[in-house]
This record gives C-alpha cells, structure tokens and sequence, in this order.
C-alpha cells in the first residue's frame, strides 16, 4: 500500500487543491480498502479501485458546505521544490483548468492510465473522456504559450 | 507538454507522514470511531429523555408530578398510632381538614388510618382494650367533605346515627360480656 500513497495524495489534490483535505482523503481511502473485503485481481485493480474511491472522496470534499483549514494553493505551490521551472509552471497551469479536464489529464499524464481506463475510472464513454483529455490539453497549450510568450 | 514534464510537476506531491497505512493501525482508528458513535447516541437520547422528563414534570403531564412528590412525602396510609389514655391525637385528613380523637382515660387504642383514592373522605379503624383486656369493639366511621348544605345535614345525620349505632354497638357487646361472664 505505501507505494500508491503519494499517487492518491496527487490525485487529491488535484481534486482539492488543498493538501490537509488531501490528507484526510488518503487516509479516508485506506481506510475504506482496509474495512471492505472487496476481492481484486492484482495489484492494478487495487489501484485503480484506490484511485477511483480517491476521486469520488475527492469531489465529496469540495462539495461539503464547509471546507477546513483552507490555504491558498499559491501559498502551499510556494513551499513545493520543483526540479525545473517548467514543472512549477505545468503545475501552477493545470491547477488552474476546470476540475474535469484537470482530472482526466493526470489519469493520462501522470498514471500514464490509456484512454479506455481513464473512462472506466470517470466513467464515463471513452469519447467523453478523448474529448476532456484534448480539451484540457488545448487550454493547458494556450495557457503555457501564453506564459511563454509573456516571459 | 509531455508525460516527464507532467509527472515531474506533480511528484513534488507528497503525503503527509501521519496518514496510517498499516492495517491494524487503520483497524484501531476504525474501532475508536466506531465506539464514539454509539456513546455520542447514548448521551444525546439521554439528554433528550432528560429533557422530556423535566418537560412533563414542569406541566404535570399526566400527573407525574403529583405523583412523584406523593411518593417522595411519606404515604400515611395504614399507619397505626397508639394511643394512651387520655391522651389526644390530632391530624389532617387527605383533603386538607383537621380531626381530632381523645380517649377516655381508662382504655387505651390502637389507630389505624388509611385515606381513599378521591381525596375527599378518610376512613378510621379504631380497635380498643380497656385495662383488662377482656373488651374489644372495633368502630369505623367515614368521614367525608360534602359539597352542599343539604349533604352537611345528612351527612350530620347519618353520623348521629353511626355514632348511635356505634355506642349500641359497645353497649351490646358489655351487655353480652357481662351476661357471658
């Protein structure tokens, strides 16, 4: 289990953009693996299913009437170490995108998930999901451009 | 943009160290909730019976309260007193009036008295020896509030009568001794 930590934390912040409501998701998401007897077929299907519940706790959070200890992200994006400046500014960008779209995309990017299991995990219809990978990469390429270019 | 870039913008993510991972730290942190839930329901029923509780004594709902501060005084129902001659003994009836009893000087009584459901009425089982013992008569009289005038006269009346009737009683029952003996 420790391996898929940092992965379900990305993912919950991406969601939450807050890391104490990320936090509480991760450890929510064990907890609820560690309290079902939901049989898996191997380590994949574990995470898939981690990465799944992740998001739906994920997307609860951000609906509760109140949020909790609330830091701007670009206060916490601050004391994050990037290696390259490139990677700040990705990140900085993607956070930026509509919820949808920003989802989908670190399924594609960052778990390296293929179209067809970032439907499944969304579910929703493979073409949904094409259509908000290559909507949420267009806005990321206009925005960095435009970064870019500012700079 | 490509996969690197990403993946290197989002590894700078880490968890917190404090999540717990192990099972059965996670069991433990499981169990814990699980006993507060029944406790905090506990406590939150109780606090509303309180609540009920103290409502229906405040109104006297369905006489709770009535019947509570019955039971916590004494219930003087069935209580017998002994009486020594010449002594006098003095009460309240259930409804709130006064009685009195004296005894003559050469007999000595037991008392016993116990009050009826309505409140208005007492009833007074007196049983009596005199010196040698060898006499017992057993009077019960009922005394009770009339509403009216017309039910004092009555009720006046009809005491009269069981007085008369009372006094013939132990006069008969001498008379019997006496030609017994």
């Amino acid at each position: 289990m420790p391996e898929y930590k940092d992965n379900l934390f990305a993912i919950a912040f991406n969601i939450c953009k807050n890391a104490a409501d990320a936090d509480d998701v991760v450890q929510d998401t064990f907890i609820k693996y560690h309290c079902g007897n939901k049989e898996f077929a191997d380590k994949e299907h574990i995470k898939a299913w981690l990465i799944r519940v992740a998001i739906n706790k994920s997307i609860n959070v951000t609906r509760s009437f109140w949020r909790r200890r609330m830091v701007p992200l670009d206060e916490y994006a601050q004391t994050l170490e990037f290696p390259t400046e490139e990677a700040g500014n990705l990140f900085e960008e993607v956070m930026k995108l509509p919820k949808k779209y920003r989802i989908a995309l670190h399924l594609r990017y960052f778990e390296d998930y293929p179209v067809k299991q970032v439907a499944e995990i969304l579910d929703i219809s493979e073409s949904n999901a094409k259509v908000r990978l290559a909507r949420g990469r267009k806005m990321l390429e206009k925005s960095l451009k435009e970064e870019w270019e500012n700079e | 943009m490509n996969n690197e870039t990403y993946k290197q913008a989002f590894s700078a993510l880490h968890a917190s160290d404090e999540i717990k991972l192990e099972h059965d730290m996670v069991e433990r942190k499981t169990n814990k909730s699980f006993h507060m839930r029944p406790a905090i329901a506990v406590g939150l029923c109780t606090v509303a019976l309180l609540g009920c509780f103290s409502t229906a004594f405040a109104l006297d709902a369905g006489g709770v309260r009535s019947n509570i501060l019955d039971l916590a005084a004494m219930d003087k129902s069935g209580e017998e007193v002994e009486l020594k001659a010449g002594e006098t003994y003095t009460g309240e009836t259930p409804g709130g009036g006064e009685f009195t009893i004296e005894t003559a000087k050469d007999s000595e009584y037991d008392l016993s008295l116990s009050s009826s459901e309505d409140e208005e009425s007492m009833t007074v089982t007196i049983t009596g020896k005199n010196d040698t013992g060898s006499e017992s008569s057993q009077v019960e009289e009922k005394a009770a509030e009339p509403d009216n005038k017309d039910s004092d006269k009555d009720a006046e009346k009809s005491s009269g009568n069981e007085a008369e009737a009372t006094s013939n009683e132990s006069k008969g029952a001498s008379e019997n001794k006496s030609s017994d003996s």
